[in-house]
């Protein structure tokens, strides 16, 4: 097996930009390669280029972005709560999203202001696992951990609680909110802004995390001034999450299983570890949402379905040949 | 460098681990630590490496005292073996011994050849040349132990800090070690403190030793003076006997 982290980097750079070729080529109406490259760069009043750039770039360009912020919040919420099984909504940020959502959604609310209620929704969630956790002013994982699952489940209730509640005109809408779906996002450049800015922090930070992995006494005798760092993590992980989840909902699965794969690959150092899951996250969530879009067409699936699908088998490929080794 | 512990008392809860005492250490001397089962060892050995701060009295570095110094130039004059680690995601040897040279680098600055070299040269010191590419998960647990020192070793601080280095090894590596440690002091001039349960072995490598008692009275001081058998029973609170061997003293339970 190769180690060499470019050329990892560059086979997913690959990777992504073959999905995007796919991904645009593929749907009601099937486009080939020149179809798509000139609606692109030599725009007419063409079906084509209609079809190209106002429905699938957006959409195409918006599930890029949602697997990468999914992927790099995972892979951060898994060093914060030093736990493998950790993923972005572990610590009920999804939850609050998605009560809030769902409110707006029974209120009959659509378009930018059900998005605002998500990420206001996933804020609240996080200042409350934050205030909650702290106790005596000491950062504990563990404690953080078990505020945010009994959290999550008190969410759960309530989104349990609001689905009882709906009139049944809207309940398909809601649980494909819950299931994760990206036909409500739309071209907007905040997302991709949030995904830079938070990969760059990370980045600078990487080379923390892997001494944060080796444990908080060992982190803090290698120099880290750990609750800095804890909370700066804590911070990041949880804006990209609600980032992510504001966009397309609770998509499972890609945060909890891309940064694992990479690792499977044997890659554990998080300046290579980070990039490689935003861009395989990134591939990861367009093919599933192509598939969704394209399996049962006219009729959408939930992507949350299909990063599964696509995602259980590929994972657990990895973890059988790792083991053989 | 100098160490100076002032008038250091430590308390965990209502308990008393250590009585105020005094300790002036300097370059190139081997203390060993010792004290039965719960003493505050580890403690004492934390708070000197900057990881408590609820202690009275003052740990002074070279004039500073230790919360004076940033974190990160701390780490550079001191490194901590811990008793255990908990790896969260356990990556490979050398990935592992490259987390020493995290204090010498810059936030954004990748390890350079020199530092590889150092990591493989360190783990050469402690027997695991060719062990480089190994994940934590295959190793035995002396040799993660081995691992752990050689991260350390990597580290290069000028005192080191180790709760039970010998733990897991075998006794040639035992020896090795902590003939590697005392090396360090006579050789290089650095300093080394570490929590021992072996008497025998505290004899025969370090200098000085500080024994904490269970009451919270701290002795320090050459080990040729504290190193007796009646000093060790009561420390213990079992009989300890003394063997007369041609090369070393040799202590043994009664």
């Amino acid at each position: 097996m190769t180690r060499t982290p470019g050329f990892l980097l560059l086979s997913l750079l690959l990777l992504s930009l073959v999905s995007l070729a796919i991904s645009l080529t593929h749907g009601s109406m099937a486009l080939d390669v020149g179809q798509v490259w000139a609606a692109l760069w030599a725009p007419d009043g063409s079906t084509a280029t209609q079809l190209v750039r106002e429905l699938r770039l957006p959409r195409s360009l918006a599930a890029l972005t949602t697997g990468a912020l999914l992927a790099v919040a995972g892979c951060l919420m898994q060093v914060l709560v030093r736990n493998p099984l950790a993923d972005p909504y572990i610590l009920g940020i999804s939850g609050g999203a998605s009560v809030a959502a769902l409110l707006a959604m029974l209120a009959g609310v659509s378009g930018n202001l059900l998005t605002g209620s998500a990420f206001v929704g996933a804020l609240v969630a996080m200042l409350l696992v934050f205030v909650l956790s702290r106790g005596h002013g000491q950062w504990n994982s563990n404690r953080l951990l078990l505020t945010g699952v009994v959290l999550a489940a008190g969410w759960g209730a309530a989104i349990g609680f609001i689905l009882n509640l709906s009139p049944d005109s809207s309940l398909q809408r809601m649980m494909f909110w819950l299931m994760g779906d990206l036909g409500f996002a739309r071209a907007n450049a905040l997302p991709t802004i949030v995904l830079l800015v938070g990969l760059l922090a990370s980045l600078l930070l990487a080379r923390q995390l892997n001494v944060l992995t080796r444990g908080e006494l060992v982190a803090g005798s290698l120099g880290i001034r750990t609750e800095t760092l804890h909370l700066i993590i804590y911070v990041i992980a949880s804006l990209l999450t609600a980032t992510a989840v504001t966009q397309a909902g609770s998509i499972g699965f890609v945060g909890l299983v891309i940064p694992h794969l990479i690792r499977l690959l044997g890659y554990h150092d998080h300046r290579i570890l980070l990039p490689a899951a935003a861009l395989l996250g990134a591939s990861l969530l367009l093919l599933a949402d192509t598939v969704a879009r394209t399996l049962l067409a006219p009729q959408q699936l939930p992507v949350g379905i299909l990063t599964a699908f696509i995602g259980v088998p590929l994972f657990l490929y990895l973890l059988y040949r790792g083991s053989r080794q | 460098m100098k160490l100076q512990l002032e008038q250091l008392q430590l308390q965990r809860g209502q308990r008393t681990l250590c009585k105020p005492f005094d300790l002036s250490l300097e370059d190139g001397q081997c203390w060993g630590i010792l004290g039965s089962n719960g003493s505050g060892k580890t403690t004492l050995l934390h708070t000197v490496a900057g990881l408590h701060h609820d202690y009275r009295g003052r740990i002074v570095l070279d004039d500073t005292a230790i919360e004076q110094i940033p974190r990160k130039q701390f780490a550079r004059q001191a490194g901590l073996l811990l008793q255990t680690n908990e790896e969260a995601f356990p990556g490979t040897a050398l990935e592992t011994v490259l987390t020493g040279r995290h204090p010498h680098l810059k936030a954004w600055q990748w390890e350079s050849e020199e530092d590889l070299a150092l990591a493989r040269e360190t783990l050469q010191q402690v027997d695991l040349a060719g062990f480089e590419q190994r994940n934590l998960l295959t190793l035995s647990g002396g040799e993660r132990r081995r691992l752990y020192i050689a991260t350390l070793l990597a580290q290069q601080p000028q005192l080191y800090l180790l709760d039970e280095p010998a733990n897991h090894l075998d006794l040639r590596h035992q020896h090795q070690i902590l003939g590697l440690l005392q090396q360090l002091c006579t050789t290089r001039n650095k300093s080394v403190v570490m929590v021992l349960h072996d008497p025998n072995l505290a004899a025969r490598y370090c200098d000085h030793v500080l024994l904490l008692h269970e009451d919270g009275n701290v002795e320090s001081g050459p080990s040729e003076a504290l190193m007796t058998p009646e000093k060790l029973s009561v420390l213990y609170g079992y009989p300890i006997l003394h063997v007369a061997s041609d090369a070393q003293p040799l202590f043994i339970a009664g």
